[in-house]
């Protein structure tokens, strides 16, 4: 399985999980409310020139852009 | 920015808008209640309570409260936190609401769903507005409200906000509720208070199920645009273009309606002579308020052609696409990029900004959002700049026909953010919370074409604030400086100009020795003191100053002729470098004294400011001699 982070980009997956530890509970939670929740589709459609910079991610129908450090947190099918 | 109040209606029915960030409450809630606050594309907007009423057909009156958008009911930043405040019952003053009425973005149902759900379990009566439904329909998103009402056992209604009467069915809901108070009730689904995000995530997909509408449409026009906006080359360089833009066309379109006003006072200035004998009033009225207050409002142009695009941007959605793309930048300074949309704010404005600083998540990067956000040129610099620049810089085309003058008010925008980050840096690398990576998470909303009313609207209130500045702080300082520069009367004797003599030319003398290393002249240290109180003031100072100082032989009246031939070109590129940083705006203190709560972050902002400014008029004038 791999995370948001090394998903391709245009091709839809779906949300398997969101990976929780002690350092980031909160990261996660609000992950969850802005709508990364399980079995919804997410797509990346845009990275930064080489890898630096945040990701463009569409979840459902909202779009955000979230830094590695949040797209490392969400595990995707 | 004045402080909105939050009156206390004892009387009435409570409405409350409740909705995700960016969903259209305040646009709804204007439209309910003939309010005109401010809204834009973007999330965080609104970050206090507001109220309003609504009067309906046969008189009887609700209250409608609009209220910060939040994701959901665990507040994670201080702007969501009034919000869940005032549902559970536990605001300042405030009672909990009779009714939430919940916005819910219909071209983004399942988020809105999922707060529905919880402010259902909150055991609140609720309402729910299906929000731009007209613009979900057009793109195909086919929502059918009676089985959506029946689903989750609420009312629901389609609401067009920005469109009049696209709120009269939520306003027939109302007035439903308001006739008849038995038809009140909650419809909580169970009794349950801790968080149940997997609970409500399901029975929303069930929802979207039952309703067809569980695959997802995407916007595919904003993607279409994002391709070519958030390209990871193209993107960047068309940012850079928009901003240049800008700055070119300040200088360039305001040329014209800034010599109409110039010539206007000059006229009247002219008349009043005519008019009135030599006199203590001829004095106040052509030295003091013509030269001081005219001297401010020649700026109204410039101020509102950056304005105009600032409004255009807002209502776009491109501001939070330029917050992504410079994202890079604000980590490596370490902050989110949720820290770009309170700094843009204080382009116009310090204050708002830092109010807007609540929107953030961790303390830390709020306090830094909140020292830095003085550093960002404010509105209120413009004119100073613009004088300066206009007395100092040559007005002709460079490389490509691009103008110098537009050129150096560019670079000044970029000092001012340069010095913000290195400030923002230096805080990440002395404090240990500053090293750790930060959280984004933010949201790029629908592009929408700017509304051509709501811009027209926004720029008359800009208008509006700047001319109540003029007629109220700025002609209070100015009448004031005029009298301490024209008291004590020089002795009959006496061979320099009669303000030297004066109670202000003794200050200015006494200022003029601290500020001597950095160019300053007695004339500057005037007109800094009263320019504590407002940046304007500064330049109606000048003029007052000027006005006063002339000994007879002076050929030039303007302002702007008269400093290019009585300064040097160091101090004028001093008192520029200056005003980037200096922290002249007593306001802008004493709201980072009520935000922080305490008087040591607004004093050791002002330090801060102090040093840098100092320094850099100092760096500056010691260079520029050797330059020209």
């Amino acid at each position: 399985m791999q995370t948001l982070f090394t998903a391709k980009t245009n091709t839809p997956f779906k949300v398997h999980h969101l990976a929780f530890d002690g350092t980031n509970t909160e990261r996660a939670n609000h992950l969850q409310q802005i709508g990364f929740l399980p079995g919804e589709e997410v797509v990346v459609y845009r990275r930064a020139l080489f890898g630096l910079g945040p990701l463009v991610v569409r979840i459902g129908a909202s779009t955000f852009a979230l830094r590695h450090s949040e797209a490392t947190c969400i595990f995707v099918a | 920015m004045k402080e909105s109040i939050v009156h206390v209606h004892p009387i009435g029915l409570l409405f409350a808008l409740v909705g995700n960030p960016n969903c259209g409450k305040t646009a709804l809630f204007n439209r309910l209640t003939g309010s005109r606050q401010k809204v834009a594309n973007y999330a965080g907007v609104t970050v206090e309570r507001k109220e309003g009423q609504l009067r309906t057909s046969t008189g009887k009156r609700a209250r409608i409260l609009d209220l910060p958008g939040t994701n959901s009911l665990y507040p994670s930043s201080p702007d969501e936190r009034v919000t869940c405040d005032v549902l559970n019952g536990q605001a300042i003053g405030e009672k909990k609401p009779d009714v939430v009425v919940c916005v819910v973005d219909a071209t983004n149902l399942r988020r809105g769903l999922r707060l529905v759900l919880g402010v259902q379990r909150l055991g609140l009566p609720c309402l729910v507005a299906l929000n731009m439904s007209d613009e979900a329909r057009a793109r195909g998103i086919d929502i059918d409200a009676s089985a959506l009402s029946k689903a989750l056992g609420v009312v629901v209604v389609p609401t067009v906000a920005i469109k009049s009467a696209g709120d009269a069915a939520l306003r027939t809901a109302i007035e439903t509720m308001l006739e008849d108070r038995t038809k009140i009730v909650p419809t909580s689904c169970d009794n349950r208070t801790e968080p149940a995000i997997t609970e409500d995530h399901q029975r929303v997909q069930d929802i979207l199920a039952s309703l067809g509408l569980d695959h997802v449409i995407p916007d595919s026009k904003s993607e279409r645009l994002d391709r070519v906006l958030l390209h990871p080359v193209g993107g960047p360089i068309i940012l850079l273009v928009v901003l240049f833009l800008i700055f070119q066309a300040m200088f360039g379109w305001a040329q014209a309606p800034m010599s109409w006003i110039e010539t206007g006072f000059e006229w009247l200035a002219e008349l009043i002579s005519d008019a009135l004998p030599d006199h203590w009033l001829r004095s106040l009225l052509i030295e003091g308020i013509i030269a001081g207050v005219g001297g401010v409002v020649v700026f109204l142009p410039q101020i509102l052609i950056l304005f105009f695009f600032i409004l255009v941007l807002e209502e776009s959605g491109y501001l939070p696409r330029a917050a992504y793309l410079l994202d890079r930048m604000m980590g490596s300074v370490g902050l989110s990029g949720r820290s770009f949309i309170p700094l843009l704010s204080s382009f116009a404005c310090a204050i708002p900004g830092i109010i807007a600083a609540r929107t953030i998540p961790n303390a830390r990067d709020r306090l830094v959002t909140i020292m830095i956000a003085p550093l960002m040129t404010c509105s209120a610099r413009l004119p100073v700049y613009t004088l300066l620049i206009s007395a100092f810089i040559p007005r002709h085309s460079t490389w490509g026909g691009l103008e110098l003058q537009g050129l150096v008010m560019f670079g000044l925008y970029m000092a001012a953010i340069f010095g913000a980050m290195a400030v923002a840096w230096l805080l990440k690398s002395l404090t240990r919370s500053g090293r750790q990576i930060r959280p984004l998470m933010m949201a790029l909303p629908t592009y929408r074409l700017p509304n051509p009313l709501s811009v027209t609207i926004g720029l008359w209130h800009r208008a509006n604030i700047f001319m109540k500045r003029v007629g109220g702080i700025i002609l209070a300082m100015t009448v004031g400086l005029w009298f301490l520069a024209s008291y004590p009367v020089p002795p009959l004797n006496a061979l320099a100009a009669p303000i030297e003599y004066s109670y202000a030319g003794m200050l200015g003398k006494w200022l003029a020795v601290i500020l001597e290393p950095i160019g300053f002249n007695w004339q500057i240290a005037i007109a800094l003191v009263p320019g504590m109180a407002a940046r304007e003031v500064a330049v109606s100072a000048l003029g007052t100053v000027y006005a006063l100082s002339a000994t007879g032989d002076d050929t030039e009246t303007a302002l702007i002729p008269l400093l290019a031939q009585q300064w040097s070109v160091a101090t004028g590129m001093a008192m520029l470098a200056w005003y980037v940083f200096a922290p002249q705006c007593l306001a802008t203190l004493a709201t980072i004294k009520r935000e922080t709560g305490g008087w040591l972050m607004p004093l050791v902002g002002a330090g801060y400011m102090f040093v840098l400014a100092y320094g850099a008029a100092w760096l500056v004038y010691r260079l520029t001699p050797l330059l020209f």
